[in-house]
């Protein structure tokens, strides 16, 4: 049971990339990591996270008037840094965080990080199951006009929108981030949220979902620290980031600069 | 750096020993507590400013009037007014405080054992001292945005007594809705089996600053987003680890030999604590 929900939830979380994106369609396939956690140690987004809203609700109409206003973005720097954000692989996701920790991360320089952001992915998707399943909140895409920034038909309309998986990933892969290189906690964490927003930006989430995304993700570190193999690792990969940090190359200061303008939080009307 | 407690927050804590079976006359008791600009107390926090995460930087903007995420602020505050004098109430009254203690007793049902500063002395510190944490990350955030309060832009009744400091303290994000997911973390990563249970306490928490109509609800969404960051910063801090350390030995002995809270009102609170229903 435990294997098979896991097992489903790693496909799930797969299959949109790998069907979607440029980047992933050239891209090796993912390994399918098994999470640190137990369906025990899993918190459940279900009683995390607030209720997804429905049609009629207030919370809807933010949704839907935010997703119609974001059209706006399309072909612009923000909606082709949706477009990378896609991509979740933990190479991907160690090079979107590069600018942020002030060292460029790779799984050669930090190879126990990439382990482990692909495993904490894994258990960010399994505490997000039950509530995706329970509220099978449908896209926003599917309710209002507008382009998306990836393609519609890679699969992406048949799967649930709330809580997102993309900013529950995000959001626990900023945690522990955060966590590895404290100094920086506020560059990491405002690059997290905007990977989260990507989603938004990108139109295949809706803003309460990417919302819950960061309520669900947190659930998730916290649990994260009851594993003994995940605090192991973490001590691993802060050497590979301490090391990184001090003798590695540098991210482009120019591209960098270009990122924090464009990761600023979205203004939202 | 929270401000000194009343001796206030005893009665009110022996007032509410069975947390919202009763509803004790207390509105006057929890004001000082509310103020959020007061939620700088006697506890000074793990982190140094150069470790504390600027959540003006982190979270979404605040709403602004006329934006479509401002006129759902304001309709869950009119709606959510139709809790007054029920359950979920009296609950919202009850998560006023943040006293170290309160919130031991609040996380107890969560976390199946009856804590107290007694049996968890350093989960007492800690929960006193990440609040502070919570609320200096927030500063930045709610001197930028000047968010006000929705109970100043709407009629309905808010679960404590109006005064001038709450009217004139910022909303967004919520300070009780940062420091309690940044307290829910730190237990549910001393209690890793009661994630869910500890969280939806956490998440409730903050939710009850929208039922007693103090915060609106967007404040309460970006003082989770806060205190999650803190939560990470706090862990760069070996003071904290230590803590947590023997924080964890405490609270397993207490898991093991500590008395267990009243199931009935336990299954009351599991209720009063589901995700709350918007309109």
């Amino acid at each position: 049971m435990k294997r098979a929900v896991i097992l489903a939830c790693a496909l799930a979380l797969a299959a949109p990339a790998l069907a979607q994106t440029p980047q992933a369609s050239t891209s090796p396939a993912p390994a399918r990591a098994r999470g640190f956690l137990t369906p025990v140690t899993t918190p459940d987004a279900f009683a995390t996270i607030p209720p997804a809203p429905r049609e009629g609700e207030p919370r809807n109409d933010t949704d839907w008037a935010i997703f119609r206003a974001t059209r706006a973005l399309e072909g612009t720097d923000r909606w082709k840094l949706a477009q990378n954000d896609d991509n979740y692989r933990p190479a991907a996701l160690m090079s979107d965080f590069s600018c942020a920790v002030g060292a460029q991360l790779t799984p050669e320089n930090a190879p126990t990080l990439a382990s482990m952001l692909g495993r904490t992915t894994v258990d960010a998707g399994s505490a997000a199951s039950r509530a995706k399943d329970i509220y099978q909140r449908t896209r926003p895409f599917l309710h209002n006009p507008g382009n998306i920034c990836i393609d519609r038909n890679g699969g992406i309309a048949e799967s649930y929108d709330y809580p997102s998986g993309h900013s529950s990933l995000s959001w626990t892969a900023g945690l522990v981030l955060a966590e590895l290189a404290p100094d920086r906690v506020s560059q990491i964490m405002a690059r997290a949220r905007a990977y989260g927003e990507s989603r938004v930006v990108c139109g295949v989430h809706n803003w309460s979902a990417v919302e819950a995304g960061r309520t669900n993700g947190a659930g998730v570190y916290a649990g994260l620290h009851g594993s003994a193999e995940f605090m192991a690792a973490m001590s691993k990969a802060r050497e590979e980031i301490d090391t990184a940090r001090k003798s590695g190359p540098k991210p482009d200061a120019a591209m960098c600069a270009k990122e924090t303008d464009l990761t600023k939080p979205l203004v939202l009307k | 750096m929270r401000k000194p407690e009343a001796g206030v927050y005893a009665l009110m804590a022996l007032l509410l020993a069975t947390a919202c079976a009763v509803a004790p006359e207390h509105k006057t008791l929890t004001m000082s507590a509310s103020d959020p600009a007061a939620m700088k107390g006697e506890s000074a926090g793990y982190l140094s400013a150069a470790m504390t995460p600027d959540a003006s930087l982190i979270i979404p903007p605040a709403p602004v009037e006329g934006d479509q995420r401002n006129n759902a602020d304001w309709s869950i505050f009119r709606t959510t007014r139709s809790y007054e004098g029920s359950d979920r109430w009296k609950l919202a009254q009850n998560d006023d405080s943040y006293k170290p203690e309160d919130l031991l007793k609040d996380f107890s049902c969560a976390m199946g054992v009856e804590l107290t500063p007694k049996n968890a002395p350093t989960a007492a510190v800690i929960l006193a001292r990440v609040g502070t944490d919570a609320s200096n990350a927030a500063v930045g955030a709610k001197n930028k945005y000047k968010r006000t309060r929705p109970f100043l832009h709407n009629p309905g009744n808010i679960c404590i007594e109006r005064s001038e400091g709450l009217s004139k303290s910022f909303d967004y994000p919520s300070g009780h809705a940062s420091s309690s997911w940044v307290e829910g973390l730190a237990m549910a990563e001393l209690a890793p089996d009661r994630g869910s249970q500890i969280l939806q306490r956490a998440r409730a928490y903050g939710e009850s600053r929208i039922v007693c109509g103090l915060h609106n609800w967007s404040a309460v969404e970006a003082g989770r987003t806060n205190g999650a960051t803190v939560f990470a910063a706090l862990h760069g801090s070996k003071e904290f680890t230590a803590d947590m350390a023997r924080a964890r030995t405490e609270i397993d002995a207490a898991r093991k030999t500590g008395k267990a809270p009243d199931a009935a009102m336990c299954a009351k609170e599991a209720e009063l604590t589901k995700p709350l229903p918007i309109k």
